[in-house]
């Protein structure tokens, strides 16, 4: 009889982790089980069940084989992850196309074999936006402003730019030719260039010209930034500086401890960000101790709507410790961490994973209207400049870029620094507004 | 002894644990995948990579490792992993980018289907989205558009309904919506002219008065924008509301405002003269049928015919033509094409006037080109030119999205 209620207790429990195992998934994700699901346990028939994998497979495969173009299997799975992705309503939750992914990866290392140029759109070919000091480009005597005709014996005129990057990136230690048109030099110059690893500058410093005021840009936050920050900030300090420009306009962010490390060259040993992990739980991230730059001059940290992410951290944490003042224009609004899994296919999903707040507690997160435009969010600066839109303006030139001129006069007047406070708020931007990106060679 | 088969019993307590719980989760995952899904399931658990190494994953296996790594990982739980299927369906047809081809949601399916039976809400008004084609082609090809603002469409008129708001404030087929409430449509036209403007400024040669209006003129609206679809939800859905708009008819602007009510159209109206008109709405065939019983029609009026039931082009077709191929399907898949052909038709057809406009487009246009071919037929009118066969596909959420699975091509009767 004993046995007989051991082996019947035995039974029971079997069960009991068939239903956990069965189960586990809802676990995991921390929700009740679906009563869809459920029904799958016990009923054999599965016709009226319709799980979301049999709801994805059957119109995939409806699609495939009945719309009227030819498409190709895998540019229709893909779209159907970046649809799930965007299900979600997050927009920094996204699903990424190997290609797209590899880009990210480029972006945040830092580092990659090329020539090392910025490559904007041209009729002709390729026209060279910046070329990064040492770099191969630069050693073989390549100029902004050259346009690319030519690469090893292809034409490039009417080229999509996509395609002349793919021709000009390659191997290590490989050769690419390149041919130019500079004007003023009345034929093309042809260069031979070894690719090599090139590191993408993503802080700079220079005095502005006239001045004693010391201009950080810095583009992005990758995993060299700290060190490139430093480099930039020691030639600024020994022209004994009266203060600082820092640029972070249309700076999109990056790594968050990038950003925890340069606040670390101001304010050290303090909270930077407080992050509520899935669950509810907090972690902090602080800045580091010990290497404070030591530099006792005020700080103008520039910012406008393109200034996201890590950017808006930097920004938002030096305002917060009075250690900036921010000039320009409110800062886009994420507010949230992601993490990047490679998968199988060498395509990546971007996840939201926590949300972050400021060491006050200020919540950045972006609101739009159901047009998608801009309500609230982000950071206010200190003092707001909006650049008048018909004058075109060129980032760090004083003269044409009314917000470094703003910064400038509130360094040099530092006596009544908070006269200039202005609680209008920012207009609207104008959609087209910036010139887009531009490639990395 | 004892103690031997006591660890015996112990083992073998643990080892049936541990199948009993896998035996659970596997069953799971066949549940949740369907048949393909009990195959898959097999191989190794995960998307993640481990290696740098590119490795195929099967469409089904991904998507379902997908929505199990969002539902482990994302900020916020999940409680509607639907949500994710539809969003994933929704994403496909996005990436058609095929103006025919359009997703709805739960509320836009409900008014389609209501504009199916003849229902207009809003101006009653349909509209059509106009891309720049050659863009629109280069996106299609690549699988995703290069810039996003390149494909911003025109947001035209398509039908405009007897007796509504819409035709009230004058509004006529083809004419172009410019601005709802307010708020300022803005095409891939106006970025291109901008682009180019700030390209002749870079290369100074944009500082002329001319340039600055443009430039202006274009700031000012920036200001206030609202998305072609949108502007399509504020003219096709929901009544009693006051819409201000601007719109222009060629290089004429104009404007006005109207109230959104509902408009009823009739699916078959005979005229004084006779004259039938039929819209493709569900039930045409058996309506046309009714009002043709005692008189034999002559003139059939397909204008304003611009959202139909491609499904309904049949049956009306069988009541005015013998039987034969009418015409295919075209697509540029591999493989036959559908065709349109009638097993049973009319013995003999009598002469036919079939009056057409731009307005004519999609299965009312397949009727109208498939008639042409009828001897003692005649087409007054020209068709809209986008003869597109469309499937409606019902999702379990309630939304829903038409697929475009053919273009008429005539082919003159065979028979």
């Amino acid at each position: 009889m004993k046995t007989v209620l051991r082996v019947a207790a035995f039974l029971a429990v079997l069960g009991g982790t068939f239903v956990v195992g069965f189960a586990w998934r809802d676990i995991v994700a921390g929700r009740s089980p679906s009563p869809m699901s459920l029904q799958g346990l016990v009923s054999s028939s599965r016709a009226p069940l319709e799980t979301p994998t049999e709801i994805f497979k059957a119109n995939y495969s409806l699609i495939l084989s009945n719309y009227r173009r030819q498409i190709a299997p895998d540019q229709l799975k893909y779209a159907a992850m970046e649809g799930m992705f965007g299900a979600l309503g997050d927009p920094h939750t996204n699903f990424l196309q190997p290609q797209d992914a590899a880009q990210l990866k480029l972006e945040t290392k830092g580092d990659f074999v090329g020539i090392g140029a910025r490559l904007g759109a041209d009729p002709l070919g390729a026209r060279i936006g910046s070329v990064f000091k040492n770099a191969p480009a630069d050693r073989a005597g390549l100029k902004p402003g050259d346009v690319i005709i030519g690469v090893d014996d292809k034409v490039t005129a009417g080229m999509d730019t996509d395609d002349i990057v793919s021709r000009i990136r390659g191997k290590e230690g490989t050769d690419v030719r390149i041919r130019v048109v500079r004007s003023g030099t009345p034929s093309p110059i042809e260069v031979e260039i070894k690719r090599a690893v090139v590191v993408v500058p993503t802080a700079e410093g220079r005095m502005l010209e006239g001045t004693r005021i010391g201009y950080v840009n810095v583009s992005q936050f990758a995993q060299p930034t700290p060190a490139q920050f430093d480099l930039a900030l020691k030639e600024v300090s020994a022209q004994r500086p009266q203060g600082l420009v820092i640029d972070l306009r249309n700076n999109p962010g990056g790594l968050l401890d990038a950003a925890a490390e340069l606040v670390g060259r101001f304010v050290e040993d303090k909270v930077v960000v407080r992050m509520r992990m899935r669950g509810g739980n907090e972690q902090f991230v602080t800045s580091p101790g010990g290497r404070s730059a030591k530099l006792n001059v005020p700080v103008m940290i520039l910012v406008n709507e393109a200034s996201a992410s890590a950017a808006e951290i930097f920004a938002g944490v030096m305002q917060e410790y009075k250690r900036a003042t921010l000039v320009g224009e409110h800062t886009y609004g994420k507010a949230s961490v992601q993490n990047v899994f490679t998968l199988l296919d060498l395509s990546s999903a971007k996840v939201t994973i926590a949300k972050y707040y400021l060491p006050s507690g200020k919540d950045l997160s972006r609101k739009v209207d159901e047009d998608g435009e801009y309500v609230s969010g982000g950071l206010k600066p200190d003092v707001t400049v909006t650049p008048d839109p018909l004058k075109p303006m060129v980032f760090g030139d004083p003269e044409k870029d009314p917000q470094l001129k703003k910064a400038i006069e509130l360094i040099r007047d530092r006596a009544r620094p908070t006269a200039f406070l202005d609680p209008a708020p920012a207009p609207g931007r104008p959609v087209a507004g910036g010139a887009g990106g531009g490639w990395t060679v | 002894m004892p103690s031997m088969s006591k660890t015996v019993l112990l083992t073998g307590a643990v080892v049936s644990l541990a199948l009993s719980f896998l035996a659970g989760g596997s069953l799971r995952a066949a549940r949740d995948m369907g048949p393909v899904g009990r195959q898959a399931s097999l191989e190794v658990s995960g998307v993640v990579a481990s290696t740098g190494q590119a490795q195929t994953v099967s469409e089904t296996r991904f998507f379902y490792e997908l929505m199990q790594l969002l539902e482990r990982e994302y900020v916020d739980p999940i409680s509607d992993e639907r949500k994710l299927a539809v969003g994933s369906v929704r994403g496909m047809i996005g990436s058609l980018l095929d103006p025919h081809s359009q997703f709805m949601d739960a509320e836009q399916a409900v008014e389609h289907e209501k504009s199916l039976q003849g229902e207009f809400g809003g101006a009653g008004i349909e509209v059509r989205f106009d891309f720049d084609e050659a863009e629109l082609k280069k996106a299609q090809e690549k699988g995703r558009p290069a810039d996003p603002l390149l494909l911003l469409p025109e947001l035209r008129v398509a039908m405009v309904a007897p007796g509504g708001p819409g035709e009230k404030a004058g509004l006529k087929v083809g004419d172009r919506i410019e601005r709802v409430n307010g708020r300022w449509l803005i095409a891939s036209a106006e970025i291109k002219a901008l682009r180019d403007l700030q390209k002749a400024t870079v290369e100074g040669k944009g500082d002329t008065p001319e340039a600055d209006r443009i430039r202006s003129e274009f700031q000012a609206k920036a200001r206030a924008t609202m998305s072609p679809g949108r502007a399509r939800e504020v003219l096709t859905s929901g009544a009693g509301k006051t819409v201000e708009l601007e719109w222009s008819r060629g290089a004429e602007k104009l404007k006005g405002s109207l109230v959104t009510a509902l408009t009823k159209v009739p699916t078959v109206q005979v005229g004084a003269d006779g004259t039938v008109s039929l819209r493709l709405f569900k039930g045409a065939a058996d309506a046309l049928a009714k009002a043709t019983k005692d008189r034999p029609i002559t003139t059939l009026d397909l204008r304003q015919g611009s959202i139909g039931d491609s499904s309904e082009v049949k049956a009306v077709l069988a009541q005015l033509a013998p039987a034969g191929t009418y015409g295919v399907l075209a697509n540029d898949r591999v493989g036959e094409p559908r065709t349109l052909t009638l097993p049973e038709g009319v013995s003999t057809p009598r002469p036919l006037r079939v009056l057409v406009d731009s307005s004519t487009r999609g299965a009312a246009e397949i009727l109208a080109l498939a008639l042409a071919t009828v001897p003692g037929t005649t087409l007054e009118g020209k068709t809209a030119g986008e003869p597109v066969w469309l499937d409606l596909v019902p999702l379990p959420d309630g939304s829903a999205y038409t697929l475009a699975t053919g273009v008429f091509q005539a082919k003159g009767v065979a028979r």
